[in-house]
């Protein structure tokens, strides 16, 4: 039997979308009846409406309606077809109905070369039966293997099943575990951010409260941060989950940003005097007024910044020659660069 | 990083830009000169081209440095006077400011291109901005108008030159006062008095108490030297508001050098004693400081003694009459040339006028295009 025969045997696929799909016995279309189911019988793959079928093999086994089919069809084989290619249909059918049969696992074999053969051997026969090519004779095969084998292909399905089982099993333990993991993860977590949270708390009220040295208790204060800081690198540092088979490779990995330091206004530029000494105290009416004036000091006005200033005012180029000192004046242009834009000559 | 008092004075604009020797102070002011006398010889004879009742044949006579340094000074000396007398009653930040605003000014440009006259309310004006005691513009013009020199004064003549002036300034507007230091000084004599009171100095203070009593105070009772601080700072202040600020010390020194000349010549021996406590451990520096000190104390001390010529100054003006630059007299119009609309009162030059007119016809017209004018002139 050549290939194109095939075509003559099964029906043109036919799309469901296709308002115009028609039963081939009955010849009513989805047009008028939009609740029209069509299923196949696996003896022929012939499809035909549900009232068809009713009508026809309601009353037991009849010959198939299509003109030159002619093939004895049972009302309780038809089925809706899974899938819309009725070829692919038949194709998984005759699969699923040879692997059934030619049912052994490559544990069964005593080299990899052994097994490949036996694949081969089925490949070809189910590829045969799906395309019509000497199909008595496969047939034939598969009855004679099946007769001769009738022991080990029921032992092998069994123990496919308990393969099957087993795999379940599995899953549904890792899964399990993977749970009680995260729950210990997360109440670790929370343990630890309580007894940190507490610590805090602890050193925070004892300083409210003022008694006792304030540098003393934020020592001892450190100690149990530290203490649950220990706790916290511990739980970081328990082993790895074990492998269960399933990794994702090739992750970057994120880079934690780093504590924030404070911030700084000058960029870490500090002012000192290089001239002139800040005493500690100056008696001078004024400044002594200025430090009790609420007017002044409220604005958070610092005398010692003013005395500081003044100072500053006092000794400014001090150590600059105009067109002596390259080295301070390129300093200074330095300085200069960095704080403001330099100017350009327009004049 | 530490900013000292040296790194702060080298990254000012008053050290950066504004200070010069002695002998570059000298041929800038030659070169703006000759400059000047350059284009100023042109742009007449292209007036007494255009103009055919001008005699032709009168020489082109410009002002020389010196007069140009004799007018300057002559008008900084109003300027001080004007700023600081009624109706301006302005402290002498601003108008200290303002000197020095004129006079950096006159580095760059000539009194025969832009008539002091013209400049110097502009920069008064300026300085009350920049050193916050500014005053409305209409208010400055009308107290300007009850001066005899600028009777007509409008808020427009009061204006016009300050984009010139900002300029020449290299926009910069710090200027660092030597005066402002005295209150330092001040401080520092408490700290010494306060030394001597509880018998033991600040960490790192050089000089023994002993020292501070015998050398420094004379062997006077510590609580009447307040008087002869008193005294030093009187003598310092006046030279510092006066003969520093009309002189040329502000573009030659820094402003603790003027400060302690001004206190130098106060009393001599005091300061040069004075002069061990910043300088201790460092005699290098010390002999130099002292020097540029001794210097600008003799800056100082001839710019006291110097007193405005007015015969001088009235042949100056009379001279600088023929010569000034006839281009530059109407700053008013010239300003408002700078302007956009500055062509519809006719002032402005005719072909500068056309081409700007043409120039915005297009660009009106390009505006109407379909996807506008384009993003680059061609």
């Amino acid at each position: 039997m050549s290939r194109t025969a095939l075509h003559n045997d099964v029906p043109e696929r036919i799309h469901p979308e296709d308002g115009d799909e028609e039963c081939p016995i009955c010849h009513s279309k989805r047009y008028l009846r939009r609740d029209m189911r069509f299923l196949i019988n696996p003896e022929c793959y012939h499809r035909m409406c549900e009232s068809c079928i009713d009508r026809i093999f309601s009353h037991g086994p009849a010959p198939c309606p299509v003109a030159g089919c002619g093939k004895t069809l049972r009302r309780h084989r038809f089925r809706a077809p899974t899938f819309q290619d009725l070829q692919l249909e038949r194709e998984v059918d005759i699969r699923k109905r040879v692997s059934q049969v030619f049912n052994k696992q490559e544990d069964d074999f005593d080299t990899l070369l052994d097994y490949n053969n036996y694949l081969n051997d089925v490949e070809d026969i189910t590829h045969n039966l799906i395309h019509n090519i000497e199909v008595d004779a496969m047939e034939q095969r598969l009855r004679e293997y099946e007769a001769a084998n009738r022991q080990a292909i029921t032992e092998n399905s069994k123990r496919s099943n308990q393969g099957m089982r087993d795999e379940k099993r599995r899953l549904a333990s890792e899964k399990e575990q993977a749970r009680l993991r995260q729950q210990s993860a997360a109440s670790e977590a929370q343990a630890y951010k309580a007894e940190r949270d507490a610590a805090r708390r602890n050193v925070i009220s004892q300083l409210a409260t003022g008694r006792g040295d304030a540098d003393t208790i934020a020592r001892r204060g450190q100690t149990v941060l530290k203490k649950s800081k220990a706790l916290r690198e511990q739980y970081e540092r328990r082993p790895e989950p074990v492998d269960t088979g399933f990794q994702v490779k090739g992750l970057k990995k994120t880079v934690k940003a780093g504590p924030v330091n404070p911030y700084d206004p000058f960029d870490g530029l500090t002012a000192k005097h290089e001239y002139g000494i800040v005493h500690d105290n100056y008696r001078w009416q004024p400044l002594e007024q200025a430090k009790k004036d609420r007017r002044i000091m409220a604005g958070g006005y610092d005398i010692d910044e003013y005395c500081s200033r003044m100072l500053t005012d006092l000794y400014v180029g001090f150590g600059v020659f105009v067109g002596e000192d390259e080295d301070v004046a390129t300093a200074g242009a330095g300085m200069a660069a960095m704080t403001d834009t330099v100017m350009t000559d327009v004049s | 990083m530490s900013l000292t008092e040296d790194t702060l004075y080298a990254s000012s604009t008053q050290f950066r830009l504004w200070s010069f020797t002695p002998e570059k102070l000298v041929s800038l002011r030659a070169e703006t000169n000759a400059f000047a006398t350059k284009n100023i010889t042109k742009a007449i004879k292209r007036a007494r081209a255009s103009d055919e009742t001008d005699n032709k044949e009168q020489k082109i006579d410009c002002l020389t440095m010196e007069e140009e340094q004799t007018l300057i000074n002559a008008y900084c000396a109003q300027l001080m006077h004007l700023g600081q007398a009624k109706p301006f009653s302005l402290p002498v930040s601003v108008v200290g400011t303002a000197v020095q605003f004129f006079k950096r000014f006159y580095l760059s440009n000539s009194p025969m291109t832009y008539h002091p006259l013209q400049i110097l309310p502009a920069t008064l004006f300026l300085a009350t901005k920049t050193e916050s005691r500014h005053m409305a513009l209409k208010d400055f013009a009308e107290r300007l108008r009850g001066l005899t020199a600028w009777k007509t004064a409008t808020p427009d003549e009061v204006i016009a030159p300050e984009f010139i002036i900002t300029q020449a300034l290299r926009f910069s507007f710090s200027v660092r006062h030597p005066y402002r230091a005295l209150s330092g000084f001040r401080l520092e004599m408490l700290g010494l008095l306060e030394v001597v009171r509880a018998r033991r100095g600040p960490a790192g203070f050089p000089l023994a108490v002993e020292d501070v009593r015998g050398k420094l105070l004379g062997g006077r009772d510590p609580e009447a030297w307040g008087e002869v601080v008193q005294r030093m700072h009187e003598t310092a202040l006046k030279y510092l508001h006066g003969a520093a600020l009309l002189s040329d010390v502000y573009f030659l020194y820094a402003p603790a050098h003027i400060t302690f000349a001004a206190l130098h010549i106060a009393d001599p021996e005091f300061t040069e004693m004075f002069l061990e406590i910043p300088l201790r451990n460092k005699p290098e520096l010390k002999a130099r400081v002292l020097a540029t000190v001794l210097a600008c104390k003799v800056v100082l001390l001839e710019a006291e003694k110097r007193r405005v010529d007015k015969e001088e100054v009235a042949r100056v003006e009379a001279k600088l009459a023929l010569c000034r630059d006839p281009e530059k007299i109407d700053l008013v119009g010239l300003n408002r040339a700078q302007k956009r609309d500055a062509a519809e009162d006719g002032q402005l030059d005719e072909k500068v006028a056309k081409k700007r007119r043409l120039i915005r016809e297009k660009s009106a017209r390009d505006a109407e295009d379909l996807f506008g004018p384009g993003l680059v002139g061609k």
